[in-house]
């Protein structure tokens, strides 16, 4: 048993990434690995956006990945500052429910503690 | 603490990432990890020093290389095949570079425990 930290940076709408998470953990989790956290950088950040408004036949990955974190209790944490400056995660646009703000430290004291870091 | 090598792909301002990057690494190493710094390709760009703060709506973020050595960074790589490609060499850049080759890049990607790739 191994312990993971998926570290989330490429775009996340209009493009596989949430979905390559998801289906990344389920199969970790099947396999009684260990998902320590899910950390998202960069333009990453934009999953955490509380209103992303989808056409009716896109599929939301985020709330599809917060679900199932949520059910397996893996923290899904995203760099604040990221967010910030792209005018998200802000007082006025709070960050989806599920979402923890942490800072570059955070994640990087947390990879002391993990096997492998894959990132998406 | 881990070995964990960051690896630079992209050219300074094209886009936030190079910025995002460089905050990165120097987090990593705050908190103790060994941290090698790889620049590969259009990335080794981003080690030229700037004669004049850049006037096009980004903010310069490469002036930060120099507390690299704060931090201890203690390896700054730099591809050879990069070097040639752009016609520089390693005195032109802003901080202390080693040149590997691609073959010696893969050896030391395989010493790490981590690899981030920005």
């Amino acid at each position: 048993m191994a312990s993971f930290a998926l570290y989330v940076q490429s775009p996340v709408y209009g493009c596989q990434t949430l979905a390559s998470v998801l289906r990344f953990a389920q199969a970790a989790c099947a396999l009684k690995h260990q998902i320590d956290h899910i950390f998202f950088y960069q333009d990453a950040v934009l999953a955490v956006s509380n209103d992303a408004d989808l056409p009716a036949d896109e599929p939301d990955n985020a709330a599809l990945l917060l679900s199932f974190c949520q059910q397996q209790q893996i923290p899904l944490l995203y760099c604040v500052t990221a967010a910030e400056k792209r005018g998200i995660a802000t007082n006025s646009r709070p960050a989806r429910a599920g979402f923890t703000a942490a800072g570059l430290a955070e994640f990087a004291m947390r990879l002391d503690e993990v096997d492998r870091v894959v990132q998406f | 603490m881990k070995k964990i090598a960051v690896v630079f792909t992209q050219s300074a301002f094209s886009q936030s990432s190079s910025r995002e990057a460089q905050d990165l690494a120097m987090a990593l190493a705050a908190v103790e990890h060994q941290v090698t710094l790889i620049y590969l390709g259009a990335a080794i760009t981003q080690l030229l020093p700037l004669t004049a703060a850049p006037n096009f709506g980004v903010k310069d973020f490469t002036a930060a290389q120099k507390l690299f050595a704060l931090y201890d960074i203690e390896q700054v790589i730099v591809a050879a095949d990069a070097m040639l490609l752009y016609q520089l060499t390693a005195d032109e850049l802003r901080i202390d570079v080693t040149e590997l080759s691609t073959a010696d890049i893969s050896a030391l990607l395989l010493q790490q425990d981590h690899i981030l790739r920005c």
